[in-house]
C-alpha cells in the first residue's frame, strides 16, 4: 500500500514539473511584442499539453522533421559529455582533497581561501582561458593538445574538461568542508588511539559516513553544470542538446523533460532509499 | 565590524576596486577614444586596428580603433549597476516570499516544493535565454519598443528565475530554526506569528541572507556573462541585416556585450576578449573575498560569544 501511494505521489509531482515547465516554454507568447496576451498565452498552454500528454508530433526549428530520434541522439550525446565531466571533476576534486588533507594539513586556511577565489571565477572565463591557452601552444609549439571545435572531427577532450573543472573546485570546497567536520567527531578520535593510519581512517570511515551529505549537493552541481554545458555547446560548435533546445517551443519543452524528469525521479529513489535506511538503523 | 573588516587587506582592495571602477564608470562623459590609424610624425603609416595592448592604448582597441580600457570603464556602472540590482532584488523579494512560506503546513510547503522543482534543474541560462531571445533580438525591421521597456523587462526576468531556489533555500533555513526549542517555548509564553518570525528567526538566519546576497552576486554575473556570449545583450542586441556582415552589437558598452561581439576574434586578436573577461574575473573575485571576510567576520564574531 505504502509502495502505491509512494509511486503515486511521484508520478503527481512529475506532472506538476512537467507542468511548470509548459508554462515556462509559453511564457514567451504571453509577452510577446512585451504586451500581454492571456488568451494567447492559455491557448499555448492547452494546446502544448495535449501535445504533450498525447505524445504528439514536435517538429524542429525549420518545421518539416520530426524531432524524435534526432534529439534522443543529441541527448545522449549531451549526457556522455555531462558523465564523463562529472566523473573527471569528482576525480580532480577527490585529488586536490586527497592531496590538502594529507600533506598540507597545516596549510587549510591558505588552501580554502584559494579555492573561494578560483570557485568565484566564472567558468565561462575559465573555458575561454583554456582554449586560449590551447591554441597558443598549438601556435608557439605545433603541438595540438586536444581539437577546439568541430568542424569535421568532433571536439571530445577539451568540452570534458571544461565542463568538469570549473565545478570541481566547488566539489573540493565541499569535500574538505565535510570532512574536517567529519574529522571532529569522536569516533576518529577512538579510530586514532587504536593506531589505524589516517588514510585508512579517511578512506574506510569518514568517507562513507559524508557520502549522504556529499549527495545532498549534487543537485547544486549537476545544475551549474548543465549551465556550463550551454556554453561549451555553444564554444565548441557541438550541436548538444542544450543548443538545440534553445531553437524553439517544442526542442524547449522535449528538452527539459528529457532532463528533468530522469533525475527528478532519480533524485526521489534515493531519497526513499536513503531515508529507510536510516529508519531501519534508527 | 567596521574595524575587523578594515583590517583585512583583501576586503579593503577589494571594496576600493570596484567602488573605484563604479564611480569613474559614473564620473566619466562616456567617450571612448577611437584612432583609425596610427601614423608618426611624417605621416607613414605604422599600424592599423586591432592594436595590441601596449602600443597605442594601455589595453589595447577593438576592430575599430575604439580603446578597450575606457570601453570597459563606461561599461562597468551597467554591468555592476545591473548585477547588484538583480541580486539585491532577488534576495529582497525571495526574504519575502519565504516569511510567508516557511510556517506552512509540511503538506502544503512540499506540494510548493515541488511545484519550484523544475527551476533547480533546467538551468537559468537556458530559461533565461529561451524567454528573452524574442524580446532582444532585433527583429529585421527594428526594435518595436523602446530600450528602457527591454531593459526592464530583461531585469524582471533575470531576478524572477532565481527567486524559486532561493526562497526554497531560505524557508528551508527558517524551518530549521523553527523547529528549535526556544521558539515553541516563545509560542508557549504567547508570542505572536510575527512577533517570533522577526524577534527569533530573523537574528539567526540575516547572517546568511548576507553571504547568499554575494552568492547571488556572482551567480547573477555569470548568467549575464553567459547570455552576453550567447549574443543576447544587456537591453537588445543590434543586428545589422544586409549586406554587411558584422556581428551583433551591444547598446551600451556592457562587459559581457564586448566579449560577445567580438568572441570571433578568440583565434587571432585574443586581447580585445581576453580584456573584458579579465574584468568580469576581477569583480566576481572581489566580490568572493569581500564575502569571505565578512563569513570570517561571523566567525570571529561566534568565538567571542562562545568566550563569554
Amino acid at each position: 500500500m505504502n509502495v502505491v501511494k509512494k509511486i503515486g505521489s511521484l508520478f503527481l509531482q512529475c506532472i506538476i514539473g512537467v507542468e511548470v515547465l509548459i508554462l515556462i516554454a509559453a511564457f514567451p507568447v504571453l509577452f510577446a511584442n512585451l504586451t500581454i496576451h492571456i488568451t494567447e498565452y492559455f491557448h499555448t498552454i492547452y494546446e502544448l499539453n495535449i501535445r504533450v500528454f498525447t505524445l504528439g508530433t514536435f517538429l524542429t526549428v525549420d518545421g518539416k522533421s520530426s524531432l524524435f530520434p534526432f534529439i534522443f541522439d543529441r541527448y545522449f550525446e549531451s549526457m556522455k559529455i555531462l558523465g564523463l565531466g562529472i566523473v573527471l571533476a569528482c576525480l580532480i576534486a577527490f585529488l586536490l582533497t586527497y592531496l590538502a588533507l594529507i600533506l598540507f594539513r597545516k596549510r587549510m586556511k591558505a588552501i580554502k581561501y584559494v579555492l573561494e577565489v578560483a570557485e568565484s571565477i566564472p567558468d565561462l572565463m575559465l573555458i575561454l582561458l583554456l582554449q586560449m591557452a590551447v591554441i597558443l601552444i598549438y601556435q608557439k609549439t605545433g603541438i595540438k593538445l586536444a581539437q577546439v571545435v568541430s568542424v569535421r572531427e568532433k571536439a571530445a577532450l577539451l568540452p570534458v574538461i571544461s565542463v568538469g573543472l570549473p565545478i570541481s573546485f566547488y566539489i573540493t570546497k565541499v569535500l574538505i568542508h565535510h570532512i574536517e567536520e567529519e574529522l571532529e567527531k569522536q569516533y576518529i578520535t577512538l579510530a586514532k588511539a587504536k593506531g589505524l593510519s589516517f588514510p585508512y581512517i579517511l578512506n574506510l570511515h569518514v568517507l562513507r559516513n559524508i557520502a549522504d551529505g556529499i549527495f545532498g549537493n549534487s543537485k547544486t552541481i549537476f545544475w551549474s553544470m548543465l549551465s556550463t554545458l550551454v556554453v561549451v555547446d555553444y564554444l565548441f560548435n557541438m550541436n548538444g542538446l542544450l543548443r538545440v533546445m534553445l531553437t524553439g517551443t517544442d526542442p524547449f519543452i522535449i528538452g527539459c523533460i528529457l532532463i528533468f524528469v530522469p533525475f527528478f525521479i532519480l533524485y526521489r529513489i534515493y531519497e526513499w532509499i536513503s531515508f529507510d535506511n536510516r529508519k531501519d538503523i534508527g | 565590524m567596521a574595524i575587523f573588516l578594515l583590517k583585512r587587506k583583501r576586503f579593503v582592495v577589494s571594496v576600493l576596486f570596484l567602488v573605484t571602477l563604479f564611480t569613474w564608470s559614473i564620473l566619466n562623459n562616456g567617450e571612448i577614444q577611437q584612432v583609425r590609424f596610427n601614423t608618426d610624425k611624417s605621416g607613414n603609416l605604422l599600424d592599423a586596428p586591432p592594436y595590441p595592448p601596449f602600443s597605442v592604448f594601455l589595453l589595447g582597441s577593438d576592430r575599430l580603433g575604439y580603446d578597450l580600457g575606457q570601453m570597459m570603464i563606461v561599461g562597468a556602472k551597467y554591468t555592476i549597476g545591473i548585477t547588484l540590482l538583480v541580486a539585491i532584488l532577488r534576495m529582497f523579494l525571495s526574504i519575502i516570499l519565504s516569511a510567508f512560506i516557511y510556517s506552512l503546513k509540511p503538506k502544503i510547503y512540499s506540494v510548493l516544493k515541488s511545484i519550484f522543482e523544475p527551476f533547480s534543474v533546467v538551468p537559468q541560462t537556458i530559461i533565461a535565454y529561451f524567454i528573452l531571445v524574442s524580446v532582444l533580438w532585433m527583429p529585421i525591421d527594428g526594435f518595436p519598443n523602446p530600450f528602457w521597456q527591454r531593459a526592464l523587462f530583461e531585469t524582471i526576468i533575470l531576478v524572477i528565475i532565481a527567486i524559486p531556489n532561493l526562497t526554497i533555500q531560505l524557508s528551508g533555513e527558517m524551518r530549521q530554526v523553527e523547529k528549535e526549542p526556544f521558539i515553541e517555548a516563545a509560542k508557549i509564553l504567547g508570542a505572536s506569528q510575527t512577533s517570533i518570525f522577526f524577534k527569533h528567526i530573523i537574528p539567526h538566519v540575516y547572517e546568511k541572507w548576507i553571504l547568499l546576497f554575494g552568492q547571488q552576486f556572482i551567480q547573477a554575473l555569470q548568467l549575464l556573462a553567459h547570455l552576453g556570449f550567447m549574443k543576447l545583450f544587456f537591453g537588445g542586441s543590434f543586428i545589422a541585416y544586409g549586406d554587411s556582415n558584422d556581428p551583433p552589437r551591444s547598446i551600451s558598452y556592457e562587459w559581457s556585450g564586448v566579449i560577445g561581439d567580438s568572441i570571433s576574434y578568440l583565434f587571432s586578436n585574443q586581447w580585445i576578449i581576453l580584456v573584458p573577461i579579465i574584468f568580469f574575473v576581477l569583480t566576481a573575485i572581489s566580490v568572493a573575498l569581500i564575502n569571505d571576510s565578512v563569513k570570517a567576520f561571523f566567525q570571529h564574531k561566534e568565538v567571542n560569544q562562545a568566550k563569554r
